[in-house]
């Protein structure tokens, strides 16, 4: 009797052992001869998923085979999608946490926020920063009533060999558009001379809280110089006239935190007044966080809460003060075509399933430009596809995306087509990251033809230099709008140095 | 190789268990998981063999010529020029950059030397390959004839990367002759689900969440705690759970290897808690290291001398740098402490006091395991020792407890001795009359469950969203 319960207990657990060995074994078995061995994307990390490595002698003796292998297993592994998702839920069972006490530790930064400097002590800047002119107030603009030109979908880039405007035939039915008017050119002031050696080493975006600074995040200040030294190449290449304004936007996870604290009072940012003072005449540096905290503050919708990015009021407000250094003026905000997606969970939520963020879901704006636009998207310099500006097909998964598809391509065009025959559109270079998304609707509006480059997926074999299509569109103004964290990484900057 | 990558679990693992269990000659086995020990060695770093091949091939001779030889002088240094080669490649490769350096720095010169790459599992092998040296000159273990056989034993996959330290004379017989039999199979898999679940499911979280916490200059007193505690709790699972798949994965091919750890936090003093820690190093040291300096039947000066011999080596095993050392002399000195000073005080505290003195020694411990920097050491236990100095919590404490509840209450759990207790009260039942026979549904659910959770967050901690280049 006893010898049969032993049996059988034996024969469970050496069952359990076979079945753990055969379905591991049969995982194995059917990713190396099952899964089809190519690239293939993943939306949900945004990124290629590992092909299945080739098995040579070098990979082997190198370990990039092992490595490669590895990756491989757990980047197909069947299921891959639902088990993050079940990775992330099964972490946060139990959590009692709050979302207030998430964004405190958010990113490592609480703790060195933690010094006591007196307000007063701090300003020890040796420029002063520029004074700033208030964010506009929405105006009662009227709106011109311009009917929308037919688009043509031949039409060559003006690039091309061949292209001129006069191949293009006027439409006949629709009243003369007019270019938007260029400003008078004033000689801007000159900048007092600055020597940054009497910066800080370490540029600071502080949260003031009652009378202390709390660090938000820094920049080294031989980066900044980086910085400085490509700005200052971009804004050689303009018209007497152009200017050169950029801007460094604090990503959401940090600048929320400012509604955490206990005495909030605003965002101030070392980083623009540097960069303001350390170049050239025509580059103008405007702070994001100072511009931004404010309305913030008073509980305007300028952030997301579940996703990284800016609201596009948010960009709104910095964009319409970064176009008053060019001179020009937007509408008000509401007058801008819109609708509204609710709720909007961004990738914040997508990537920690939050439930606080699930309570508390954003509402996304969609924007378009006041006039008729179309948008193109450039392959080569002769060679373009034509996009919607608003994707309604985006990632369901990053719905900020509707916004021009997401960032991506070489060179995205966006123009009037109600100024067919004007020859010599006004337009603006936006050099961005995916904060300026939901501000193209503003540049497209502003300027007669926007251009955004995102030289993370520029490719300079496919499109040739960025100062030469510079030239070549006739580019007046340029916008450089960055995430802080590719600010401080010098992400787009090397890249833009690369494709310069 | 490691045993938590899917590499491992979906492909090496079955079909190497899979293939042992069903061939039945001893040879043919011996030949497959020599081939798949030298795989399992080389995935990764094939060039390091080299130094494992050299360092058992001297020692091959090295235990022939001593087997062969009756004179003794012979004797003693074909021992001496093995165990001397071995320690030499461990020498090179481990401490060669911090001996120089450190002596560069001390005499002032500026020359730095670059610490070569590291071979996977050196220390261990080393150590094997030492035992069997040593023990063929005493001639506690059989001489080993067949150099493949020697080197099976050297690579033997399940021990070759993290322990435990076997010696020869413990596997000499499984490997001239071994069974795999359905209990073996079965208990096997679940020592080694066990250790999976603890390495996968504890330790890499408690290194997550150990990341959340600040750095030592601006710890609080319990973000200090928190951080020392977690840091242990890591090292705990993380050690004891591959020494517990090694169990288990020998088990399945056969072997049967002793227990590394046993629930070393239950302590009542630190020399209980090392018989109770890394107990294959602790044999290793007391057999090899301290007896033969005269253990303690020697003078009380010439014993903490051994002490301190013993304990600085044990902190130096584990890594080259000075918080190491500083780290085994600081247990050697407990202990000391604990024999001589303490003797008659620890012998009339309470138990639970003693439990108490003893983890927050062990806990503190960690902190110089933890860093090489000793600004950081010292800041870290200010935080700990000196809270008036400190803020009591931070954010970032608060956060940890509040967000990872269940984590914390399984690490306490689980640092327990439970499966011992399971053990006990499944016995007590059976002395009793009822029949158990729940007991191998539980072992076999909680086997698969722990095996089939690993498996999902292996996948899971792979998760890499190209966050930065996304936006």
């Amino acid at each position: 009797m006893a010898d049969r319960r032993k049996k059988k207990k034996n024969r469970v657990l050496s069952f359990a052992a076979c079945l753990a060995l055969v379905a591991l074994l049969l995982i194995g078995g059917y990713e190396l001869l099952l899964v089809p061995r190519g690239a293939a994307f993943s939306s949900q990390e945004n990124r290629m998923l590992a092909e299945r490595p080739v098995l040579s002698v070098r990979a082997f003796f190198d370990g990039s085979f092992e490595d490669g292998l590895e990756s491989y297993l757990s980047d197909r592994f069947p299921g891959r999608a639902g088990i993050i998702d079940f990775d992330r839920d099964i972490k946060q069972v139990g959590s009692f946490a709050t979302w207030e006490e998430y964004a405190r530790v958010a990113e490592n930064n609480v703790a060195d926020m933690e010094y006591q400097e007196e307000l007063n002590e701090e300003q020890t800047m040796v420029t002063p920063r520029p004074t700033r002119t208030p964010i506009p107030e929405p105006t009662a603009t009227p709106i011109p009533s311009l009917s929308p030109a037919p688009m043509p979908t031949d039409e060559p880039s003006p690039l091309a060999a061949d292209a001129s405007p006069a191949d293009t035939p006027a439409p006949s039915d629709t009243p003369e558009p007019t270019s938007t008017p260029v400003p008078t050119a004033t000689p801007r002031p000159t900048k007092p001379p600055a020597n940054a050696a009497d910066y800080p080493s370490e540029l600071r975006m502080d949260f003031l809280e009652g009378d202390v600074k709390r660090r938000c995040s820094d920049c080294m200040r031989y980066v900044a110089q980086h910085h400085c030294a490509l700005y200052d190449a971009y804004a050689s290449l303009l018209p007497a006239d152009g200017v050169f304004v950029v801007t460094v936007v604090p990503n959401s996870y940090r600048a929320n935190r400012l509604l955490v604290l206990d005495d909030p009072k605003g965002m101030v940012s070392e980083v623009e007044p540097f960069i303001h003072a350390m170049t050239a005449d025509n580059v103008i540096a405007l702070p994001t966080a100072d511009l931004l905290s404010g309305p913030m503050l008073e509980g305007v919708y300028v952030y997301f809460r579940t996703d990284m990015h800016w609201t596009p009021y948010g960009a709104y407000l910095v964009v319409s003060r970064m176009l008053q250094e060019a001179g020009e003026t937007l509408p008000p905000y509401e007058a801008f075509p819109k609708t509204q997606e609710s709720p909007f969970l961004g990738t914040l939520y997508r990537d920690s399933h939050s439930k606080q963020m699930e309570a508390n879901p954003d509402t996304l704006d969609i924007l378009t430009p006041i006039h008729p636009v179309r948008v193109r998207r450039y392959t080569r310099p002769d060679t373009f596809t034509e996009v919607p500006f608003i994707d309604e097909n985006a990632n369901p998964r990053d719905r900020y995306t509707v916004y021009l598809g997401g960032p991506n391509g070489n060179w995205t065009v966006i123009e009037r087509t109600d100024l067919e025959e004007v020859a010599d559109r006004k337009t603006c270079l936006v050099i961005s990251d995916s904060y300026g998304l939901c501000a193209m609707p503003f540049f497209a509006e502003a300027y007669d033809r926007a251009i955004l480059y995102d030289s993370r997926y520029y490719k300079k074999g496919e499109m040739g230099s960025v100062a030469d299509l510079i030239e070549s569109w006739g580019v007046q103004d340029i916008y450089m709008i960055q995430g802080d964290t590719h600010f401080y990484e010098e992400t787009l900057s090397k890249l833009c140095n690369g494709q310069f | 190789m490691v045993f938590s990558s899917l590499t491992f679990l979906c492909l090496f693992f079955p079909v190497v268990v899979g293939l042992h269990a069903l061939v039945k000659n001893i040879t043919v086995r011996n030949a497959l998981l020599l081939a798949a020990s030298l795989l399992f060695y080389a995935w990764g770093e094939p060039v390091w063999i080299v130094a494992m091949l050299f360092s058992t091939a001297v020692n091959y001779v090295c235990a022939r010529i001593i087997h062969r030889t009756k004179t003794p002088a012979r004797r003693k240094l074909a021992l001496v020029v093995g165990v001397l080669i071995s320690l030499s490649a461990l020498l090179y490769f481990k401490y060669a950059a911090f001996l120089v350096n450190n002596l560069c720095d001390l005499l002032g010169f500026g020359y730095r030397m670059t610490a070569p790459k590291l071979p996977i599992g050196i220390s261990f092998y080393t150590f094997q390959i030492i035992t069997y040296t040593v023990d063929v000159y005493r001639k506690q273990a059989p001489l080993q004839r067949n150099p493949l056989w020697l080197l099976l034993y050297v690579s033997l996959f399940p021990q070759l990367i993290a322990g435990p330290i076997v010696r020869y004379s413990d596997v000499a017989s499984a490997i001239g002759d071994r069974q795999v039999t359905r209990t073996a199979l079965g208990e096997g898999f679940f020592r080694f689900s066990l250790g999976l679940g603890k390495k996968v499911l504890l330790a890499n979280l408690c290194g997550e969440v150990l990341e959340l916490l600040p750095a030592a200059a601006d710890m609080s007193f319990c973000s200090g705690w928190l951080a020392a505690a977690l840091f242990l709790l890591q090292l705990y699972f993380d050690f004891s759970g591959y020494s517990e798949m090694a169990i288990g994965l020998g088990q399945m091919l056969g072997f049967k290897f002793l227990e590394n750890f046993d629930a070393p936090f239950v302590s009542k003093s630190i020399t209980e808690y090392w018989r109770r820690w890394h107990i294959s190093l602790g044999i290793f040291f007391r057999e090899y290291v301290y007896i033969p300096l005269g253990g303690s039947h020697v003078s009380t000066g010439r014993w903490i001398f051994n002490m301190a011999v013993v304990w600085g080596l044990t902190g130096i095993w584990h890594g080259a740098d000075w918080n190491y050392l500083l780290w085994g002399l600081y247990f050697g000195f407990l202990m000391v402490l604990e024999r001589t000073v303490l003797k008659g005080l620890l012998a009339h505290t309470p138990d639970l006091f003693k439990h108490l003195f003893t983890l927050i020694l062990a806990v503190a411990g960690s902190v110089i395991f933890h860093s090489s920097d000793f600004t950081e050491i010292g800041c870290q236990l200010r935080a700990m020792f000196v809270p008036w100095r400190v803020s009591f919590s931070d954010p970032y404490a608060l956060y940890v407890v509040k967000s990872n509840p269940l984590l914390l209450v399984a690490c306490v759990l689980c640092s327990l001795p439970l499966r011992k207790a399971a053990v006990a009260w499944f016995s007590r039942r059976k002395a009793a009359g009822h029949r158990n026979a729940l007991r191998p549904y539980i072992k076999a659910l909680l086997a698969l469950g722990l095996t089939g959770l690993s498996v999902l967050f292996l996948v899971g901690q792979s998760f890499n969203p190209f966050l930065y280049f996304r936006f």
